[in-house]
C-alpha cells in the first residue's frame, strides 16, 4: 500500500497542537483522530491563508510574503520514513526573488518580517526536514527517523498520524524585482520509506 | 517493482510495496533479499553480502553479475536495507500537489562493526535500472 502524504498549514491564529483541528490526542492512541485542514499547495502572497490566488495577494516588489508554516502527515503501510530532504527542483527565480526555508523551526505567528531562514535548496540536499514530530522546539537533529518511539500503529505495519517537523516557508523580494507574475517553481519533498 | 525474501527449502515471501516488516523477525533464517525491477533482478545473499544482479529473468542462460562490496560476516546485528525512496513535488503557484513517485530502491545490508559503529552497504537502484554503490 503506497503512502499518502498530507500538507498541513496553519495560519494566523493557528497553532500547532492547540488549534482544534490539529490536537495530537489521537497520536497516543484512543481519541477520534481530528479533522485535518489540509493545504493543496504552497503559494506565496501578502496574507496568512491557505492556498492563496497569487495574482490576488500580491507581495510588492521590495516587501516579503508572510511566512507560511507547515508539516506533512505521512499515512499509510510502512516501518519507517527517514531521510527527509526537501529542495526547489524547477522554476527560475526573477530578479531579486528567493525562497526561504527552515525543515525545523518552533512555530510563531506568520509575519511578513523576513525570517532569515537562508534560501531553499536548489539541488538534492542532506536530509535538512525534522522528522522529530514531537518536539518543534528541538532544531538540533534532523536525522531522525518516523514514527518515534510513542507513535502507534493502527494495524501492524499501518501509521496515520506520523509528522515532519514544522516548517517554514518565505518569499523575499527585493525593490529590483520585476512587477508581474513570477515564474512557477516545483518543490520536492524526497524521504525513504522502509 | 517486487520484493522477495528466500529462505530455506524455496521458501519465498513477495511484497510490491515493502518487505522489511515482512522479515524482521526472521533475518536468522534469510537466505537472500532481492528487488526485481522489470527485467532485472538485484539480490543481496545473507550469508556473504555479495550482490547478485540477473540482466534478463527470462534469459535461462545468463550469468549473473557478482558485486562484491563489504564481507557480512565481519558485522553483528546484521539487519536488511530495503527502502523505497520516494519523491512528491509540490508547486508553487497555480498548481496542486502531485503524489508520491518511486525515485529508487535501495537494497542492501547494515551491521555493527567490531569498533560498534554502523556500517550500511546497499545498492541504490533507479528505475530505469541503472545503480550505484553506497558504503557509508
Amino acid at each position: 500500500m503506497a503512502v499518502t502524504l498530507t500538507w498541513i498549514e496553519w495560519i494566523t491564529g493557528e497553532t500547532p497542537g492547540t488549534t482544534p483541528h490539529d490536537t495530537f490526542s489521537f497520536k497516543t492512541g484512543g481519541d477520534t483522530p481530528p479533522t485535518i485542514t489540509s493545504a493543496s499547495n504552497i503559494n506565496f502572497g501578502n496574507v496568512s491563508s491557505r492556498d492563496i490566488t497569487a495574482a490576488s495577494n500580491p507581495v510588492t516588489a521590495g516587501s516579503n510574503s508572510f511566512t507560511k508554516y507547515f508539516r506533512v502527515n505521512f499515512s499509510g503501510s510502512y516501518t519507517s520514513i527517514s531521510n527527509a530532504k526537501l529542495w526547489k527542483s524547477a522554476g527560475a527565480y526573477v530578479t531579486g526573488e528567493s525562497i526561504q526555508f527552515s525543515g525545523n523551526i518552533a512555530y510563531a505567528a506568520p509575519t511578513e518580517t523576513d525570517a532569515s531562514d537562508g534560501a531553499v535548496a536548489t539541488a538534492t540536499p542532506t536530509n535538512n526536514v525534522g522528522l522529530n514530530a514531537y518536539d518543534p522546539a528541538d532544531t538540533a537533529a534532523q536525522d531522525k527517523t518516523l514514527p518515534n518511539g510513542s507513535e502507534s500503529a493502527s494495524s501492524p505495519g499501518y501509521y496515520s498520524g506520523s509528522r515532519t517537523s514544522t516548517m517554514r516557508f518565505q518569499m523575499i523580494t527585493t525593490g529590483s524585482s520585476p512587477a508581474g507574475a513570477v515564474n512557477q517553481k516545483t518543490i520536492s519533498l524526497s524521504y525513504d520509506r522502509t | 517493482m517486487r520484493w522477495s525474501a528466500h529462505f530455506p527449502g524455496d521458501e519465498r515471501i513477495d511484497n510490491d510495496d515493502l518487505i522489511y516488516h515482512d522479515i524482521k523477525d526472521r533475518l536468522d533464517d534469510l537466505v537472500r533479499l532481492s528487488a526485481q525491477i522489470g527485467r532485472k533482478r538485484y539480490s543481496v545473499l545473507w550469508n556473504t553480502g555479495d550482490f547478485r544482479i540477473v540482466q534478463n529473468i527470462h534469459d535461462t542462460e545468463e550469468v549473473p553479475t557478482i558485486v562484491e562490496v563489504f564481507d557480512i560476516t565481519t558485522l553483528t546485528n546484521v539487519r536488511p536495507i530495503a527502502f523505497r525512496r520516494e519523491r512528491v513535488n509540490v508547486n508553487v503557484h497555480n498548481a496542486e500537489l502531485d503524489r508520491p513517485f518511486l525515485e529508487s530502491v535501495g537494497l542492501g545490508f547494515q551491521g555493527n562493526l567490531p569498533n560498534g559503529k554502523n556500517k550500511q552497504v546497499f545498492l541504490l537502484i533507479r528505475p530505469n535500472g541503472s545503480y550505484v554503490v553506497k558504503v557509508k
